[in-house]
């Protein structure tokens, strides 16, 4: 059966820079940028301590389980682990792009799915590509208060993580094979070392993964691509909320009444603010009318 | 059970493993409030990008090697990607879209960031330039 022509064929694809080596490149250095993403982004799920009543914003009991209670300190915690959280992923943003580009011959296959293997395959890639599109365009519009989706960004946001790490973990499993030949037969950094003069077409590999068949000559050179990726990298609702044991005691944890020894502004929280350290600023909560001491739930 | 499948039985175990977690996942969404709009999102997200984002941005880059020599290319592939990218990403704050829930947190508001945007473009694309003619000026 042939390829209809455009996309589907393989000669379409021309750029001489594709290839299992700058995939698997691209790849490796998203992959620690979306690891410290992902463990930041489930470590704010736990510091809002959905478990205690009145907390959950994700329908309480229908999230993973929450491996421990989040601490008071250092105080720092929540604001190390959500800058983190924010800045990594918006500087994973050309990274993601570069990677998707370099992939992107592989939505053209023909035949579609030539076995049940890599039809299932490619139905959890549909579910990486989107939910991966699906968490940076929400994260990014959230952290700029653009709440235009429609639907509630938290619990949105959290189930959108797990389709996104559940199908990166399969789909980083499934090509390690794949990468780890890549950087043997071609050098973990010896593509990098070759100015555009030097710059040539990925081998062509019997696997048909990514390599040209009809390259165009380059324009631009592997390393300038990644250092094109890299420079755009920068440098750096609630009305009530319940806190847990250790939170409580904390010998930091105050119910504010003045602040540099006047009272506090309305604006933050006048009579009476909880203070609660390494506590997601929101919970910290304001104009405080009233505390209940109880059981979790 | 390869050839049946298609792959190794470790290929088939490990899609049995974590699909089920997606599926999951996507069960909740589409028990839960929003269902069709989170829906619409996710489908609407691969489409924009695989079909409409990445075509435009190849199209314009083959235009624009058609209409510069080789490598020269570059000096302007990269401060209209720099200056398209940024733009993209922070359009909610350039346009003004968080406007109203910021001020509404805070008391403050966000201004002036379409300017800063546009003088970081001219900036991006005089840097590019300069680059160009000092190159060129070395050569010859």
């Amino acid at each position: 059966m042939t390829a209809p022509p455009g996309p589907f064929r393989p000669t379409f694809w021309r750029s001489p820079l594709r290839g299992p080596w700058l995939t698997s490149a691209l790849g490796s250095v998203l992959l620690l940028f979306l690891s410290i993403v992902i463990v930041t982004g489930f470590l704010s799920h736990v510091a809002y301590e959905p478990n205690l009543r009145g907390n959950a914003i994700v329908p309480a009991g229908a999230d993973l389980p929450l491996l421990f209670s989040w601490p008071t300190g250092p105080t720092y915690l929540y604001g190390v682990t959500q800058g983190l959280h924010v800045n990594v992923g918006l500087a994973a943003v050309p990274l993601l792009l570069a990677k998707l580009w370099s992939v992107i011959p592989r939505l053209w296959l023909w035949p579609p799915a030539a076995s049940l293997a890599q039809g299932l395959e490619r139905l959890s890639i549909a579910l990486l590509v989107s939910s991966a599109v699906f968490q940076f365009a929400t994260g990014i519009m959230n952290a700029q208060y653009w709440y235009a989706f429609g639907f509630n960004f938290v619990v949105a946001h959290y189930y959108g993580a797990v389709i996104f790490t559940a199908a990166l973990a399969l789909h980083v499993l499934l090509k390690a094979p794949v990468i780890l030949r890549a950087y043997r037969e071609r050098g973990w950094l010896r593509p990098l070392r070759a100015d555009l003069r030097h710059t040539r077409p990925e081998p062509p590999d019997e696997h048909g993964e990514l390599s040209p068949v009809a390259p165009a000559p380059p324009t631009i050179s592997r390393r300038g691509l990644f250092a094109f990726v890299r420079s755009l990298q920068p440098r750096g609702v609630l009305s009530k909320a319940s806190l847990n044991g250790d939170q409580v005691r904390d010998p930091d944890a105050m119910l504010a009444l003045k602040v540099n020894g006047a009272d506090l502004p309305l604006d933050h929280g006048f009579p009476a603010r909880i203070i609660v350290p390494a506590l997601p600023g929101v919970h910290n909560t304001k104009w405080v009318a009233s505390i209940d001491f109880g059981t979790v739930a | 059970v390869r050839r049946l499948y298609g792959s190794s039985p470790l290929h088939l175990l490990a899609h049995l493993v974590l699909l089920p977690l997606c599926v999951w996942a996507l069960l909740e969404i589409l028990g839960g409030r929003s269902a069709s709009r989170i829906a619409l999102w996710l489908v609407a997200a691969v489409i924009v990008h695989d079909l409409v984002v990445l075509p435009l941005y190849s199209g314009a880059d083959r235009a624009a090697q058609a209409a510069f020599r080789g490598a020269a290319v570059n000096y302007v592939r990269i401060p209209a990607a720099l200056a398209l990218l940024m733009l993209v990403v922070f359009w909610a704050t350039i346009a003004g879209k968080g406007e109203a829930a910021y001020r509404a947190t805070s008391g403050e508001t966000f201004e002036g960031y379409a300017t800063r945007w546009l003088l970081v473009t001219a900036a991006l694309f005089a840097g590019s330039g300069l680059l160009y003619l000092l190159r060129r000026g070395s050569r010859s």
